[in-house]
Order: C-alpha cells, then structure tokens, then sequence
C-alpha cells in the first residue's frame, strides 16, 4: 500500500474514490449476523415497507459507515492515522445500490511532528446522489520526520474541537 | 410522532457502568467482520514485519459490534418473537442503555462521530461504557423527530480510550 505523506497533498486535491457492491441481501445479511444485530428492516421487506413504511430493505449505516473508516485508514497507510471522522445518514441507499466513498481534502494542518489533512468526504451511488456526507481528519507524516505515536497522541490544538456534526 | 416530553427528557446524562464485553478480540470473529465489511487488510491478520502492529489487530470500528448478548442472559428475540412492534433491534442498539419508552417508534441511523486512538488487538478484552448525551427533536418534511445521540467510550484494562463513538439515532 502506497504512504502518503504531509507535503504530497494539496488542497482541492481528490483522493480516488473506494467503490463498494453492488450490495445485495447477502450482503447485508452477512452484515447483520456479523454484527448480531437483528434490525428486521435490512432483511424482513415485508416488516420494512409495511410495518416501518421504509422504501425497501436498507443498507445499514454502520454498514457503510465500515467503508467510510476504511477509505480514511487506507489513505493514512501503514504510518498515518485516520483520526476523527463524523457523516450524517441523511438519504437512505436500497438494497442492490453500488456505493462510492469518496473525499476531497479541504485543508492541510501543519501539527507537532506531522500534518492534519481535512477531508470533506461522503458516499455516492451510481446515480451520484450523496446519502453520507461528513468530515475526516487524518494525521500524515512528514517525509523523513518522525514516526506519528501509536497509539495516537492528539496535537495540542484540536482543530474540530467545540464543533459537532 | 415521538415529543420530547419529561420522561424522554429524563433519559439524557443516564449512563451505564464501566462494562467488560462478552467476549475477548477473537480471531474468527476479526475474519468474519473484515469479510463481510470486503476489507482484507493485511494487518487484521498478519501484519507486515516492522510495522506499528506488533499483534494482527481488528477493524477500525470492531469495537463497536463487541456489545454481544452475554451467555445466558435474557433473549429478547425469543421473549418479544410473537410481538408485532417488534423491530429486532437488540442490544448494540442502545448500547447497554435502557431503551427509551417509545412504542412502534422506527428507528433509523441518523449519524456518526468517531474518534481513533488505536485499533483493537487479537486476543484484548475491551470495557465500554455508554451515556445519552443529548435527544432533540428536530423538524422534516415528514413532522418532528426526536435525535437521540448516544455516545460510547471503549476503553482497554489500563481504561484508556481505543475509540470514542457517537452516534445519532432517528425516532419517528
């Protein structure tokens, strides 16, 4: 996996975008006994669309917000840290919908011994409708700087703090 | 349409206790949770030689699904199977908190807050400890909703954090 560092990232830049299914009633049932979570409304269509008038089987938000956490460790790489991520479930996504997380790094934040990336970020389906959309905050080394802590030791200014999505 | 009544209210700052979860970070349950979520990152099983990861370690939000029925505890699937209102959310729902009094309320996943410290290690047992932080009603094109944000600390024997959690859940 390649790491990414502080100085390699620019404002506006687009980060390649995680794409996830097309997901299926497998899919989300795998989830679901994964998780031993029994919610009817990703499995039980009949309960869903009579019982809680939902549309259709839903794809889990702590199912897609797995995808979101995984995107943001990716582009931390083995020596970054994804640090703090906060999205809104404000659309819901059907069973059998394809999702892409994406993100955009809104700003760089020179810290103690490496940089804070911004990310606006979200998750689209095929369509390009957004259904997540949020923030992420990921700690990048420097290029010959030293290690980032593990476990992570925060910078003493939190750049997202009094602020709540 | 759910309000924010006096009872409702009184649910805001209660909070569980320190708590152990049913099981340890195991390794067939890591596997089972990095194949379901399709990420097969090397480091949740065998991590490169050198890296931060001295031991394989868990997805990032693995915690979070750690809330599981204790052994021999009381099975809400079977006590409420024949109830129609029954929605099937058990347990990690509410995480340990006593579920607000709403009947045939849906409940849908409103958002997430999440902060990292480190990922859980193969074989770590983990506490957690939960609390309503806050529930506000909030006006949509569909009436009122009630925001209920609970927010979870999952914290290793030393009882420092691995992971702080909010999430926001929607009552209709």
């Amino acid at each position: 996996m390649k790491q990414n560092y502080f100085e390699d990232v620019a404002e506006g830049q687009e980060i390649p975008a995680l794409r996830k299914g097309p997901l299926t009633t497998v899919h989300l049932m795998r989830w679901s006994a994964t998780m031993e979570n029994w919610h009817k409304i990703h499995y039980d269509e009949k309960f869903t669309v009579e019982h809680d008038k939902l549309p259709g089987l839903l794809v889990n938000g702590s199912f897609k917000q797995q995808f979101v956490m995984q995107y943001l460790k990716d582009f931390a790489g083995l020596e970054g840290w994804a640090w703090k991520a906060k999205f809104q479930f404000r659309a819901m996504d059907v069973v059998g919908t394809t999702l892409d997380v994406w993100a955009r790094v809104k700003r760089r934040i020179p810290a103690e011994g490496f940089g804070l990336v911004e990310v606006d970020l979200g998750i689209r389906n095929l369509e390009g409708r957004e259904s997540t959309p949020g923030m992420g905050l990921i700690a990048l080394p420097l290029r010959g700087g030293p290690k980032i802590p593990y476990p992570f030791v925060p910078p003493s200014t939190d750049p997202w703090k009094g602020t709540r999505e | 349409m759910p309000r924010l009544d006096d009872q409702i209210r009184s649910f805001i700052g209660l909070e569980t206790e320190v708590r152990l979860t049913a099981d340890a970070v195991e390794r067939g349950a890591v596997r089972r949770y990095a194949q379901a979520i399709m990420d097969v990152d090397p480091i949740y099983m065998d991590p490169p030689a050198g890296s931060r990861y001295s031991k394989p370690v868990a997805p990032p939000l693995f915690p979070n699904a750690m809330l599981r029925l204790p052994f021999g505890d009381p099975d809400l699937v079977t006590q409420r199977a024949e109830d129609p209102h029954f929605d099937g959310a058990v347990g990690s729902s509410t995480m340990g908190l006593p579920p607000l009094p709403l009947v045939g309320s849906p409940l849908l996943n409103g958002g997430t807050e999440v902060e990292m410290y480190r990922f859980a290690e193969h074989g770590e047992q983990v506490w957690l400890q939960s609390r309503y932080l806050d529930i506000y009603e909030k006006e949509s094109s569909k009436g009122v909703m009630l925001m209920v944000v609970i927010e979870t600390d999952f914290l290793d024997k030393d009882r420092k954090l691995i992971m702080r959690f909010r999430k926001t859940q929607i009552r209709r």
